[in-house]
């Protein structure tokens, strides 16, 4: 399968069989990670995110890619792992970037770091709400429909659900975000 | 909390592109202004894309355990389905044939190795190399006490406890079956084991047998390859704590039958327990 048309898979409504392809490229990282102190499920998770954050960046409009889809994946995990080791208070030389390495990483990898501290904390909700948030934002049901399904009494009982479902997630989200040395809060 | 629920409404709304142009315009107009309704705005548009990492990861985990089927597959499926087919055509002769001449001739090396396999533990080794007529004995224990080998191994190295899965989904309507399949069971076992409070220096597995009865019950469980005191002792629980299965079958009808099912413990290296080490699927 070339790049081009894994791309196309991972747009489309079943990335499956794309993704799985993709972790052909796990041994480098796993590598990577596994030299610089880092154990095999560090390298699994470091890898998964990246293919989130692939997942993620191939759906929006007008986004392209510099280079192979390996080598920006390589690149999210070692950005990704360097900026760990220095959360955990390791000395590290610089983990080596591949010459096509793209340059941008930076921001989008702060931005995605949220939004990684975000998922956690709604992890941390109970499965009502979680079921509640993910209807409403993912498969964006209307509220009515949702309240049938998870068996509240109306469209108002889940509009106000809904509102102390996110409020308890954001406010999870804001302490993971002031204990995190790396993400500090956003002064916007 | 009406206020700030209608706040949020309408934070929901200009994320989602909803709001009509004046609307919106007004609504740029007070964020330009407001610091805490920016705030506002980057939490809850974080929240919204953790939301959707959510769903992705799942996509992302289901397809890790695709791939990771896929690379065992092709070498342990195998050796599987050879053990499946022996047990399956041992099944298949009746008691009657016991004491008959006619099966053993039909045995060939190849075969018997396989079946000594499965049911090793049946069987003295020395006996085993020895004549057709050990074969023959052989065979009448395992019409009697059929095996059924379900392969699992490790799908995570991050949750020890997390691993098992299934290499060879035992859909047959002869062999016993969880309630739910092995998705089910996987499930279950995944609630219940509790890491004992010790570590492994490698991956390992506590194979337990136990006797599945006509009603489902499970019987004479016992640890047939044992890994240590604390693990086989876990392992032996965890499977006293599960509910009926489905008897197998033969010719429609429940019969007992002896499965053997490994539970694999994952080593975990201290580092891994350092807390405060990023776990991104943390619960």
């Amino acid at each position: 399968m070339s790049d081009v048309e894994i791309l196309q898979q991972l747009r489309s409504a079943d990335p499956h069989r794309a993704l799985m392809r993709l972790y052909d490229h796990l041994p480098k990282v796993d590598r990577m990670v596994r030299r610089n102190s880092g154990t095999r499920a560090d390298a699994k998770d470091l890898f998964q995110d990246a293919l989130i954050i692939l997942l993620g960046k191939v759906k929006e409009e007008g986004f392209t890619l510099t280079c192979s889809i390996s080598t920006y994946l390589f690149a999210i995990c070692r950005n990704k792992w360097q900026e760990e080791l220095r959360r955990r208070g390791r000395f590290t030389q610089e983990l080596a970037a591949a010459p096509d390495e793209p340059a941008d990483l930076a921001g989008l990898l702060a931005e995605e770091g949220r939004f990684g501290l975000a998922e956690r904390a709604l992890r941390s909700l109970g499965d009502k709400c979680l079921e509640l948030l993910k209807r409403f934002y993912v498969t964006r049901e209307p509220l009515l429909q949702i309240a049938k399904a998870i068996g509240l009494a109306g469209e108002g009982a889940a509009k106000t659900r809904k509102y102390k479902c996110l409020e308890e997630a954001r406010k999870r989200y804001r302490e993971l975000l002031t204990k995190d040395p790396v993400h500090q809060p956003m002064h916007p | 909390m009406r206020h700030e629920l209608e706040l949020m409404e309408l934070v929901d709304r200009y994320l989602r592109n909803e709001l009509n142009a004046d609307e919106r315009m007004a609504f740029t107009e007070r964020l330009h202004h407001n610091t805490e309704l920016r705030q506002l705005v980057e939490d809850q548009r974080a929240l919204h894309a953790g939301m959707e990492r959510l769903v992705l990861r799942n996509a992302v985990d289901k397809a890790y355990r695709s791939h990771r089927f896929g690379k065992w597959m092709p070498g342990i499926g195998g050796a599987v389905l050879i053990v499946l087919l022996a047990t399956g055509s041992l099944l298949m002769t009746s008691p009657e044939h016991e004491q008959s001449n006619v099966a053993p001739a039909k045995v060939s090396a190849d075969t018997s190795n396989v079946i000594t396999n499965a049911v090793s533990r049946n069987v003295r080794t020395d006996t085993l190399q020895q004549t057709r007529d050990t074969i023959v004995r052989t065979e009448v224990r395992v019409v009697r006490r059929p095996i059924v080998v379900y392969e699992t191994t490790s799908i995570s190295e991050k949750e020890p406890d997390l691993g098992i899965v299934t290499l060879r989904d035992a859909r047959s309507e002869e062999l016993p079956s969880y309630p739910g399949g092995f998705s089910a069971m996987h499930a279950f076992l995944q609630r219940n084991i509790r890491y004992p409070d010790t570590v492994l220096s490698r991956t390992e597995a506590v194979t337990i047998e136990f006797l599945v009865d006509v009603d489902g019950s499970i019987q004479e469980v016992q640890v047939t390859k044992g890994i240590g005191k604390l693990f086989d002792r876990e392992a032996l629980r965890v499977v006293g704590l599960m509910p009926k299965w489905i008897p197998a079958k033969e010719n429609g009808r429940p019969v007992k039958a002896r499965i053997e099912v490994p539970i694999r413990f994952t080593a975990v290296s201290v580092e891994q327990e350092v807390p405060g080490s990023i776990p991104p699927t943390a619960q």
